[in-house]
């Protein structure tokens, strides 16, 4: 029985292309899994950046009932009305729902969740963007220069690539946060928070080695290609060359990476917050709303759940585009 | 190997020495030590105190000083209760070391386990449940997944305590630290399972009329290891810096907790000595890692 059903594996694998079948279909569920990561992305976008606009209250905004602060609205359910709002219905004026309710300050928490989710989502490119530059045009330049600098710059890479960048990130959060304050007082950086700045500055300093690597892997192969052989042949510079022709064609390495580093980046800031480093109060982001909600976990867990499922749709779909990428671009990786 | 297992040693000392050399300087760049007060100190007391601590020393003169305190296991006092830092520090990390042992090895052989499932069931219903599991828990925080189990087992069922030091107290907590581990190598062993599977020497062997599970488990599976021997490392590291939120969130108090707990106080002997720890762990581990992978692995490069 058991050999009659190896054989008929063994038959059955014998005469067919497997590896070309293959190649098709991941690229087929690749696009599919970038479609739906992409969708949830989209949905994402609007909810966050248009509907807050039909929403008449701000994220630091404490709620108010004809122009006297409403200390009833502490705490409530999603869609509950308080005992003055309820009063103010009776009288026949509209009040605008609390969809995710409100929190103990009395702010309106579906507000506070959709700026969280901007500052995160925001945060999360920002400093993908940053990491992206650095690190395509420092492996750019070691993989097209070849030989000892080559050897040189990687060496640095290996060396920071080695360092643990979590613990160097709450490392520069702690520092920055007392050289940092008193140079931000008053300027525009200080709505951001010391906190914020040294996540981006981490990142510009120690993520951008993940990226050289990909993209010096992908410079040493494409500079062997006949078309930049030619285009050196009709002397343009080295620049031009890197620029006109072998960057582009870094693009799907870039791409996929970036799109892997964004969530990183998000759990980054939503780990940092949560330890009490995150972006500087009352702005919010979804792990400093999860972290403020755990205080009051038995009695309000909803106000756990609101920015959490937001941070896992924002990440499960950055993570569905970027292995999707990975397997339209590279059918014939591993993962 | 013996020349490449020197060199990863030396890397990871370097590692462990720049990590040290970065905090200790970046620690020295904040405005204010931290014998300034609101009264203005007496100056004799103040020059006592400054040589007391080395304070009267040049910036790499301490460095040199804390360092050769360090090797011998003296990382100084803490600034908020006064006791040695190193106590503090060695105490709780037992515990931590408990925590992330038991994690790593509850994630290891249940990741393994379901990544080889699933490549063996390709395609159909226990892959994709596979996939989709391992998808939504990549996706999710490591403190978002702590507190969800706190708050269903703990708080609404009532399974377990919510801690206590004895008994099944540590099964949360374990559990907690091993999902994101497990997923991961799940995944991981699922990719090199099936590239190993679709080799010709599986081929081979099936003709050979090999019992299927002496093909998957015997042969595919030892050559599937060395990519999930090279995650461990990742994945120890994982588990150190994810201990500081699970250990915040059941109130444990290790060495991630200790750590957060002295961010929060701004006490810097303390950050200091955890993050050297710390980051010679993370060192020490992912030097493990990489000698298993070459010794599984003769193939792999020597670079």
């Amino acid at each position: 029985m058991k050999a009659k059903l190896a054989k008929k594996r063994f038959l059955s694998m014998q005469p067919d292309f497997g590896y070309l079948n293959a190649g098709a279909s991941r690229r087929r569920l690749g696009n599919l899994r970038t479609r739906l990561g992409a969708a949830i992305l989209l949905l994402i976008l609007l909810a966050i950046f248009l509907v807050p606009a039909f929403v008449p209250y701000g994220y630091a905004q404490i709620i108010t009932v004809d122009g006297q602060r409403d200390r009833g609205a502490k705490n409530l359910a999603p869609f509950a009305y308080s005992e003055m709002e309820q009063e103010a219905i009776a009288r026949g004026e509209t009040v605008f729902p609390h969809i995710f309710g409100t929190d103990e300050l009395c702010r309106d928490y579906f507000v506070r969740v959709m700026y969280g989710a901007r500052v995160s989502l925001l945060t999360g490119v920002f400093a993908t963007l940053v990491v992206l530059v650095i690190g395509a045009v420092y492996g750019a330049i070691a993989g097209y220069a070849g030989g000892r600098a080559d050897l040189l710059m990687m060496r640095v890479v290996d060396l920071i690539y080695a360092l643990p960048d979590t613990l160097m990130v709450i490392l520069f959060s702690v520092v920055l946060d007392g050289a940092l304050m008193d140079a931000l007082a008053g300027t525009a950086l200080a709505k951001l928070g010391s906190n914020l700045l040294s996540l981006f500055i981490v990142f510009g300093a120690l993520y951008w080695v993940g990226m050289a690597r990909l993209v010096r892997a992908r410079v040493l192969s494409l500079k062997k290609d006949e078309y930049v052989l030619a285009a050196r042949a009709l002397g343009a510079s080295p620049l031009r060359i890197l620029r006109r022709h072998i960057l582009p064609g870094c693009a799907p390495v870039i791409l996929t990476a970036a799109a892997a580093q964004i969530p990183s980046a998000i759990f980054t800031e939503s780990f940092l917050s949560f330890i009490g480093l995150g972006v500087q109060a009352p702005m919010p982001s979804l792990g400093s709303l999860a972290n403020a909600a755990r205080g009051a976990l038995g009695s309000y867990p909803h106000k756990l759940v609101f920015p959490a499922v937001v941070l896992c749709l924002i990440v499960l779909a950055f993570n569905l585009i970027s292995d999707g990428l990975r397997d339209v671009f590279d059918p014939r990786s591993g993962r | 190997m013996l020349r490449y297992a020197l060199k990863r040693v030396f890397l990871a000392l370097l590692t462990v020495f720049l990590v040290a050399a970065i905090t200790f300087f970046a620690m020295h760049c904040i405005p204010g030590g931290p014998f300034d007060t609101e009264k203005a100190t007496d100056p004799a007391t103040r020059a006592a105190l400054l040589s007391r601590f080395h304070l009267d020393k040049s910036v790499p003169e301490q460095f040199w000083l804390y360092l050769s305190g360090a090797v011998r296991g003296d990382f100084g006092i803490s600034l908020k209760t006064g006791r040695e830092v190193s106590q503090m520090v060695f105490g709780a990390f037992g515990v931590s070391a408990w925590l992330g042992a038991l994690s790593l090895l509850a994630a290891l052989p249940l990741g393994m386990g379901l990544g080889c499932l699933a490549a063996v069931k390709r395609g159909r219903a226990g892959d994709h449940a596979m996939l989709a599991l391992t998808t939504l828990l990549m996706a999710t925080p490591g403190f978002v997944v702590a507190t969800l189990l706190l708050l269903v087992f703990c708080l609404r069922l009532g399974w377990f305590d919510v801690w206590s030091a004895n008994g099944g107290g540590s099964v949360l907590p374990v559990v907690a630290l091993a999902l994101y581990p497990m997923a991961y190598i799940a995944r991981l062993t699922r990719a090199s399972m099936l590239e190993a599977l679709s080799r010709d020497y599986v081929r081979a062997e099936r003709a050979r009329g090999l019992r299927e599970s002496a093909v998957i488990f015997k042969h595919a599976l030892k050559n599937a290891a060395p990519p999930v021997a090279a995650c461990v490392g990742p994945m120890a590291a994982y588990a150190l810096t994810g201990s500081m939120v699970v250990e915040t969130v059941f109130t444990i108090g290790g060495l991630g907790s200790r750590f957060v707990e002295s961010i929060g106080n701004r006490d810097y002997p303390v950050i200091m000595a955890a993050t050297i720890l710390l980051a010679a762990l993370i060192a020490l581990f992912s030097l493990l890692s990489d000698l298993a992978c070459r010794a599984l692995d003769p193939r792999v490069e020597l670079s």
